[in-house]
């Protein structure tokens, strides 16, 4: 039995280094141009990896016939870890030989990937990275990110609140890492801007539906307002529901994850008032456009994830400087420096010096009779 | 090339942190869910002592050893006041609240945001950076790792450890203090499990709390009774198959819209099967 | 002399009295049967003289020295006390030969990974296993032997405790080691009893069988219901109308 196993185990080694070697040693094709894909397809941020893909081939769609060779897109599961992060951007600079990668999902979160890219001069563009948190991020000229500037995000709501006079403002947030640093940021901002207290500030792990006692430790502290930032959209609809049962009659601030069809069904009317920044590609056409040819591709309850316009608009980015003739990853990159191009919720795509999206700006929106409406 | 070599590194990584596993709960019977703490515990040593003191690489080592021996000293001492499924059940907790405070003490380990910039190991002149020349390091800290277990469990101590998996009231009666050697040997497997940490932080120059949640110790006890407990050829084994699997089934032509899932349900289906026909591990004798 | 002797010990278990107020004593050098109808207290007796459990109240007194009210299962072999189990355990997933060396090496943890002596052990080992005749299956795994075989090993265990070297057993609990086995072990048990005794070692052995009781014990006591009912000489002993109603039920 035991030779049995080796020889199992020995035959499966094979392979596996046979397909390696084999396609290490397949002549690189000139005539096609490989771009890498790496995203979370299993991990955590599965949904946002989902998402990510079908942006990306949606861009591809639009792009195919004006860039001058063929685009081959070659898709690596990230897993969600540092590892498989690794792991997935190794496989695809060396064995694939791509020229330029979009991805990782989560690239604050799992970094691994950076210096491999730096260091063999191949673009990366995270569609999921907040380049805030990023420490040394001048080490780094070849990573770059299309998510949201967070301080736009934050400084319109600092501004909406301002305007609406709160004073004592309470802050709630789940465990995850990307949450946590985002209310910090928050906070921080808030102690900064000078007009508001933050009265009270609760933590609980992710996916947690029971809020009655933080909502009772929240209410004794008499906030004006509060601010809910979760990962797991899902527990919004309790949060919501159980505010109102407590009688806590105050403003509820959030993130654009407010906008969740699912949530409004499961709790109708449960959120109305409350009120979130959106970046203004809401408002956009090429958005609603780019909705429909997702549904028309991938069916009527295909989801988007909530980095789904972000993938678009990186891999909009890259095809723009493919189209314009750039090839090795030193040209890529310099030509992303320099791009400007039209994108969902911009006329203007563009980077900053620090590689990353700018001039995003963000609008004020509420829910009202469970519609999504923009506040004027 | 690259790639294998990356390949062969995590091999290497994963090797010492198996076989340091395999020291609690194969040889000595005791079911510890609490690895991935000590791997991340040395994994943080050596990635603030660079980054923040400049500190040798191996020096850090040897202060994450020392970290890590001591925090293991004090929970081994609580959890041994458990037995069995409370023992599991206790160190499960433990690696809950060591990630908590990666995650939250966030003066001295930035919480979420995790450490980047770390830096590869440099000896009298002599420069690791190149993937090659880390590799050779970790294949000789590997090396070290499995002759030091192999010395220990051949040894008397070991026999020892042995009689403590299979019945520890009836060693007690032959004169043993089994809380003592209980210790000693948590303590070894956790400064060995902080060796890796080490090694992986260098290695891939960044480290956060999500590397050594709980999914990492247990994936290191399924490589252990994969490979087959108290055996640490079974357990490298178990390593070169849990690291490899994965890696091959990316080149598996799967239609790219579901490959992902595919790949996943492919490994789960594999482990499922070996573990039906072979629930001893692929080299073990011994059964939990 | 008294090499072992108890005052008043009582154990219980959820108010259930298994041993009562026991006060005994056991005789250097001689070999003593402890025997008593099922459920009298005889294994918890073993099992509190060996730290298995603890005393809920009395003494122990040691060699006449120390008296104890609690003894921890590691200090027992600091006692000189060793012992087979009623119900056989052994290291199941070990090998013959290490269920013996495991008894031989030094106790102290550092001492233990370093060990000196491995030969004089192995030959220890070696001339145990042949005197319960075990020696051709010395790398068998002790799972897989018979049961008589497993009996054997342990009181071979047992016997590797008086090793000639320093940390020697003085008192040895031998508790149904004749159980379920085959004439020609028994006969290999009763070798290896007579010769502790020739070595001035102490047994005490738990048994039902009354025919080996008269053969080996010198002395015999006996429990009911967790007391003494009776203690002495066999042939005085077990000739007591009270012994005979309380054991053999006549």
């Amino acid at each position: 039995m035991k030779k049995i196993i080796y020889i199992i185990i020995v035959i499966v080694v094979l392979i596996g280094l046979i397909f390696i070697i084999t396609k290490n040693k397949t002549p690189k094709d000139t005539s096609i141009i490989k771009i890498g894909v790496a995203v979370d397809l299993s991990g955590y941020a599965a949904n946002w990896g989902e998402g990510e893909v079908k942006a990306v081939q949606l861009a591809l769609d639009q792009y195919k016939d004006k860039i001058s060779q063929p685009v081959e897109l070659i898709i690596e599961n990230t897993k969600g870890n540092d590892v498989g992060t690794v792991s997935a951007v190794k496989k695809l600079i060396e064995i694939d030989h791509v020229q330029a990668i979009i991805g990782p999902t989560w690239g604050d979160s799992y970094q691994g990937g950076m210096p491999i890219a730096e260091q063999k001069g191949i673009a990366m563009i995270s569609p999921s990275a907040a380049i805030e948190t990023l420490k040394n991020k001048e080490k780094f000229t070849y990573f770059f990110s299309t998510w949201w500037p967070q301080t736009s995000e934050i400084n319109t709501l600092i501004d909406h609140m301002n305007l609406s006079d709160i004073k004592r403002l309470a802050i709630v947030n789940d465990q995850d890492p990307f949450d946590i640093e985002i209310t910090d940021s928050l906070k921080k901002n808030i102690e900064a801007n000078g007009k508001i207290s933050v009265v009270s500030r609760e933590m609980f792990p992710v996916g947690v539906k029971d809020f009655r006692t933080i909502i009772a430790k929240i209410k004794s502290n008499r906030p004006e307002a509060v601010f809910i930032q979760v990962t797991d959209t899902s527990t919004m609809g309790p949060f919501m529901k159980q505010l109102k049962e407590q009688n806590v009659n105050i403003k509820v601030y959030t993130t654009p994850d407010a906008e969740n069809t699912d949530n409004i069904t499961k709790f109708p009317n449960a959120f109305d008032g409350i009120l979130y920044a959106f970046p203004s590609y809401g408002q956009d056409s090429s958005y609603n456009a780019l909705v429909d040819r997702l549904k028309s591709k991938y069916g009527a309850g295909a989801s988007q994830g909530p980095s789904f316009v972000n993938a678009y608009n990186a891999a909009t980015m890259l095809f723009e400087v493919l189209k314009g003739g750039a090839r090795t990853g030193t040209e890529i990159r310099d030509a992303l420096n320099r791009v400007n191009v039209p994108g969902v919720g911009s006329k203007d795509l563009s980077f900053s010096p620090q590689g990353q999206l700018q001039d995003v700006t963000f609008i004020m929106k509420t829910i009202t009779n469970n519609q999504f409406v923009e506040i004027k | 090339m690259d790639y294998l070599i990356h390949i062969a590194i995590l091999i290497g990584i994963y090797s010492i942190l198996a076989l340091s596993l395999n020291l609690i709960v194969g040889y000595t019977g005791l079911l510890s869910i609490t690895q991935a703490a000590f791997y991340g515990i040395g994994a943080y040593a050596t990635a603030i002592l660079l980054t923040s003191f400049g500190m040798n690489f191996f020096l850090s080592i040897i202060v994450g050893m020392i970290i890590t021996g001591v925090v293991s000293l004090a929970i081994g001492y609580v959890l041994s006041k458990f037995d069995g499924d409370y023992f599991a059940l206790g160190s499960f907790g433990f690696n809950i609240i060591v990630y908590s405070i990666f995650l939250n003490w966030q003066s001295l380990t930035r919480g979420p945001l995790g450490i980047p910039g770390i830096s590869k190991p440099s000896l009298f002149g002599l420069d690791f950076g190149e993937n090659i020349i880390f590799l050779i390091l970790v294949i000789i800290f590997a090396l070290a790792v499995y002759f030091t277990s192999r010395f220990i469990t051949n040894s008397s101590f070991g026999r020892v450890l042995k009689a403590i998996r299979e019945d520890e009231k009836a060693i007690e009666v032959f004169g043993y203090n089994t809380l003592f050697f209980k210790l000693t040997i948590f303590a070894i497997g956790a400064m060995i499990a902080s060796i890796a940490g080490a090694l992986f932080a260098s290695y891939i120059t960044y480290v956060d709390p999500t590397s050594f949640a709980l999914s990492e110790s247990i994936f290191i006890l399924a490589i252990i009774i994969l490979g087959g407990l108290a055996n640490n050829k079974g357990v490298v084994l178990g390593v070169v198959c849990l690291v490899i699997l994965p890696e091959a089934l990316r080149f598996v032509g799967f239609p790219s819209d579901i490959a992902a899932q595919m790949r996943q349900v492919t490994y789960g289906l594999i482990l499922i099967l070996l573990m039906l026909y072979r629930p001893q591990g692929l080299l073990g004798e011994y059964k939990l | 002399m008294n090499i072992l002797e108890t005052k008043k010990i009582t154990k219980h278990f959820d108010g259930v009295y298994a041993v009562d107020g026991l006060s005994v004593s056991f005789e250097k050098g001689k070999i003593t049967g402890l025997i008593g109808p099922n459920g009298s207290g005889k294994s918890t007796l073993i099992n509190l003289l060996t730290g298995v459990i603890q005393i809920n109240a009395g003494s122990v007194v040691i060699s006449s020295k120390e008296e104890v009210i609690k003894i921890l299962p590691h200090e027992v072999s600091d006692y000189g006390i060793t012992r087979t189990f009623q119900e056989v355990r052994l290291f199941e997933q070990m090998l013959v030969i290490d269920n013996i060396l495991v008894v031989l090496t030094k106790r102290n943890v550092f001492s233990s990974l370093f060990e000196t002596h491995k030969k004089f052990h192995l030959e220890r080992a070696e001339e145990v296993l042949k005197k319960v005749d075990l020696w051709k299956k010395r790398n068998d795994l002790a799972k897989n032997l018979s049961y008589g075989q497993r009996k054997l090993l342990e009181v071979g265990r047992m016997l590797a405790m008086s090793n000639g070297f320093g940390d020697d057993s003085d008192i040895f609990f031998l508790d149904e080691p004749f159980a379920g086995l085959f004439p020609e072990m028994r006969k290999i048990v009763i070798g290896v009893i007579r010769h502790l005794k020739e070595q001035g070692k102490t047994v005490i052995l738990v048994e039902h069988n009354i025919d080996i009781i008269r053969e080996l014990c010198d002395h015999i006591i006996v429990l009911d219901n967790g007391k003494l009912l009776a203690g002495g000489i066999p042939s005085d002993v077990l000739s007591k109308r009270e012994v005979m109603d309380a054991y053999l039920g006549e």
